[in-house]
C-alpha cells in the first residue's frame, strides 16, 4: 500500500476523540453489565452513578465489577500510550513497552513476593514488589545504555533484550523452585488478569497512570519532533537526552503500575498504537490521548470476554489479547511486505 | 555573531577558529571529508568538541539551553530522513517549536518562501529529495533564527530552486542575519558569499573575499585546480574559469576546460593572475 499523497486533514484527525471516549463509555458500562448476575443497563447506571443503594445489584456492581472495569481502562490506557510512546522513540512498529525491560522486572518482584509468602503479610506487598522489580529492571537497563550522560537507544534497545532475557531466566528458575500452589499462582499472574481487582487495586494504579497520561500528553511536540531525526529535533530547540530520559521514566511509571496489579498482559501496546495511527495519522496530540481510549476500551472489553466467554470459568484476559494479536500481527507483517515489494 | 576558538573534534577538525556576523553570508567550501559538515555541528552543538569553545553573542554555547540556543541558532543538517506520515505544513510548523506556537498564516508564508505552497498538504515521504530539503529548509526558517546553519542546503536542487534558496539566503542576510553555508560549486560562492572559508583536512588554509580566496594559490593544492577569474561580458558579474591539473588522468596539465564562458583557455604560465 503506497502511502497517501494527501495527509489526512488534522481536523478530521481530531475528531476521533469523542468518538473513542464514547466508544470506551460504551465498553465500560457493558463491561459492568456483563457477568454471572446480568444487570441492565439502567441498573448499571443507577448503581455507578448513585452513591447511595444497598441492594444486591448496586453491591455487584459497586465491590466487584465497577473496580475491576476501572483497574482494566487504566491499564489498557496505560500499556498502549506506552507502546504508542515506545515505538515512536525506537521508531520501530514492532516495539512495545515489555523492550525497556519493565514486564520481566515486574515479573520476577512479583515472583519473589509469592515464593516468600510476603503477600500474607500484606495486600500491597505483591504489587509493591512487582512495582519495585520493574523499576529497578529499567533502571538497569538505562545505567547500561547511557555513557557520558548520552543514552544511545540501540542501547537501550540491547540492554532490555539482556535485563529481560536474564530475569525471564530468573522467573524460570523460581518455577523449579516453586510448591504447587505457589506454581499456579506464579503462572496465572504471568499470564495477566483482572481477577479479584478492588478498589485496592483502583487506587494503586489510578495516581500512577493518570500523572503519567498528563505528562507524556504534553511531551506530544518533542515527540514529533524526534520522528525527524535527533539532529533535526536538537536543531528546533528539544532537549533531546531530557526528553529520551523523561518519556523512559514515564513509561516505566506506567507501566510498572500496571505490571504490578494485572501481571504482564501482551499486544495491547503493540496492536492500538497501529490501529491508531491508522484511523488519526502520525501527530502525537492526537495519536496519545487517542491510544489511552481505545487502549483502555479494548482492555475493558477484552476483560469482559475473558469472563463470560466460557460461562462458570475465567479465562485470563492475557490469553485474550494473545489470541488477538497474533492474526494481527500478521496481518501487519503482510502489509508492510507488500508496501515494501510494490 | 556566532564564534568558534581552537575548535577541535577528535582527527576531523584541528584547530578551527571563525566567525560568522550578522548579516553576512559565509561560505564554507573543501574537498569531501575536509570536515566541513563537522564544523556545522560542532558549531550547532550536535556533537561535542574535544577541545576549543563556541559562543553565541557572547554566551558559551555549551551553558544555553536547548530551546533559547534554538531562538537564536538555526541548523540545517545535510540528510533528512522521515518515514512517518507528517505533511509538509507538519514539518514547517515543528519548527516553530523554539518561539512557541504556530499561525497558519505564518507556516503559509514559509511555505511560499520555499516554493512548497501547494505542496502543503501532502505526505512528506512522497516528495523528492530537493523537494523535502525545501520542507526542512522551512523548518529552519521558521524558527526565525539570528544565525543560520545550512549544510549543503541546494545540492540536489533543481538549478532553479539552487538560485532560489540562495536568493532567500541572500534576503535573510540583508535582513541581518548571519550565514555560514556549505557550497559545492565555486559559481555560487563567488556569486553569493561575501566571505569565504577554505578547508582542508579539518583546517583552515584560506579565508577571505571570495574573489582572492578563489583564485589563490591553495585552490590548486585542495582541489586540483587552477582558477582565475574574469568579467562576463554580458552581466559583468566575475566568473570563475577552472582548468584541472593533476586530475584522474595523470597527465601533466591537460588542457580540459572546465568552464565554457567566452575566455580563452588559460595557459598554465598565466594561471594565478587575478581576474
Amino acid at each position: 500500500m503506497t502511502p497517501r499523497v494527501i495527509a489526512r486533514s488534522r481536523r478530521a484527525a481530531a475528531w476521533w476523540l469523542p468518538v473513542f471516549a464514547g466508544v470506551l463509555a460504551v465498553a465500560i458500562v457493558a463491561g459492568v453489565m456483563k457477568g454471572p448476575v446480568p444487570l441492565t443497563v439502567a441498573q448499571v447506571l443507577h448503581a455507578m452513578l448513585s452513591s447511595a443503594g444497598n441492594s444486591t445489584n448496586d453491591i455487584i456492581v459497586k465491590e466487584i465489577r465497577e473496580p475491576r472495569v476501572l483497574c482494566a481502562a487504566f491499564v489498557g490506557a496505560a500499556l498502549a500510550t506506552s507502546g504508542a510512546v515506545v515505538q515512536s522513540i525506537f521508531k520501530n512498529p514492532m516495539a512495545d513497552p515489555g523492550i525497556i525491560g519493565v514486564s520481566a522486572g515486574g515479573s520476577i518482584g512479583a515472583v519473589l513476593a509469592l515464593i516468600f509468602s510476603w503477600a500474607l503479610r500484606s495486600p500491597f506487598a505483591l504489587p509493591l514488589a512487582a512495582f519495585a522489580g520493574a523499576t529497578l529492571a529499567v533502571f538497569l537497563v538505562y545505567a547500561l545504555a547511557t555513557k557520558h550522560g548520552k543514552t544511545s537507544l540501540i542501547g537501550v534497545l540491547l540492554a532490555g533484550m539482556i535485563v529481560s532475557s536474564m530475569l525471564d531466566a530468573g522467573v524460570s528458575l523460581a518455577l523449579t523452585f516453586a510448591n504447587n500452589y505457589q506454581l499456579r499462582s506464579i503462572v496465572f499472574w504471568l499470564m495477566g488478569g483482572f481477577n479479584g481487582d478492588g478498589w485496592t487495586a483502583v487506587r494503586l494504579v489510578a495516581i500512577p497512570v493518570s500523572v503519567g497520561l498528563v505528562l507524556v500528553f504534553t511531551l506530544a511536540r518533542e515527540l514529533d519532533l524526534l520522528q525527524t531525526g535527533e539532529e533535526s529535533a536538537h536543531s528546533s530547540g528539544v532537549p533531546v537526552e531530557w526528553v529520551k530520559r523523561a518519556l523512559l521514566v514515564l513509561v516505566a511509571l506506567m507501566t510498572g503500575a500496571s505490571v504490578a496489579i494485572s501481571g504482564t498482559i501482551a499486544f495491547v501496546g503493540l496492536i492500538v498504537p497501529h490501529m491508531v495511527r491508522a484511523l488519526v495519522g502520525p501527530r502525537h496530540r492526537v495519536v496519545l490521548p487517542a491510544s489511552a481510549l481505545l487502549g483502555a476500551a479494548l482492555l475493558v472489553v477484552a476483560d469482559m470476554v475473558a469472563r463470560t466467554l466460557i460461562s462458570s470459568f475465567e479465562i485470563n484476559v492475557g490469553i485474550i489479547t494473545s489470541f488477538l494479536g497474533g492474526p494481527f500481527f500478521l496481518y501487519l507483517l503482510l502489509r508492510s511486505e507488500r508496501r515494501l515489494g510494490a | 555573531m556566532l564564534s568558534c576558538d581552537r575548535l577541535s573534534f577528535q582527527e576531523i577538525v584541528r584547530d578551527v577558529s571563525l566567525q560568522v556576523e550578522p548579516g553576512e553570508i559565509v561560505a564554507l567550501i573543501g574537498p569531501n571529508g575536509a570536515g566541513k559538515s563537522t564544523i556545522l555541528k560542532l558549531l550547532a552543538r550536535v556533537l561535542t568538541p574535544t577541545d576549543g569553545t563556541v559562543s553565541l553573542f557572547g554566551c558559551g554555547l555549551q551553558r544555553m539551553r536547548a530551546r533559547k540556543r534554538a531562538q537564536w541558532l538555526g541548523y540545517l543538517p545535510q540528510q533528512t530522513v522521515v518515514d512517518v506520515a507528517y505533511t509538509v505544513r507538519d514539518i514547517v510548523e515543528m519548527g516553530f517549536y523554539a518561539r512557541g506556537a504556530a499561525s497558519r498564516n505564518s507556516s503559509d508564508f514559509i511555505l511560499a518562501q520555499v516554493g512548497l505552497q501547494s505542496f502543503a498538504d501532502r505526505d512528506i515521504r512522497t516528495l523528492s529529495g530537493g523537494e523535502r530539503q525545501r520542507a526542512f529548509l522551512g523548518k529552519v526558517l521558521a524558527q526565525d533564527a539570528r544565525i543560520l546553519l545550512l549544510d549543503e542546503p541546494v545540492s540536489g536542487l533543481d538549478v532553479g530552486f539552487q538560485l532560489d534558496i540562495l536568493r532567500i539566503c541572500r534576503e535573510l542576510a540583508a535582513e541581518g542575519r548571519g550565514i555560514l553555508v556549505t557550497l559545492h560549486d565555486l559559481e555560487h560562492v563567488l556569486s553569493y558569499a561575501d566571505r569565504v572559508i577554505l578547508l582542508h583536512e579539518g583546517t583552515i588554509i584560506s579565508q577571505g573575499l571570495p574573489v582572492s580566496v578563489l583564485t589563490g594559490p591553495e585552490m590548486e593544492r585542495v582541489f586540483g585546480l587552477r582558477t582565475r577569474t574574469f568579467r562576463d561580458p554580458h552581466t559583468k558579474q566575475p566568473r570563475l574559469s577552472l582548468l584541472r591539473v593533476d586530475g584522474l588522468q595523470n597527465e601533466t596539465p591537460s588542457a580540459e576546460q572546465v568552464d565554457g564562458g567566452e575566455s580563452q583557455p588559460p595557459q598554465p604560465e598565466l594561471a594565478g593572475a587575478a581576474g
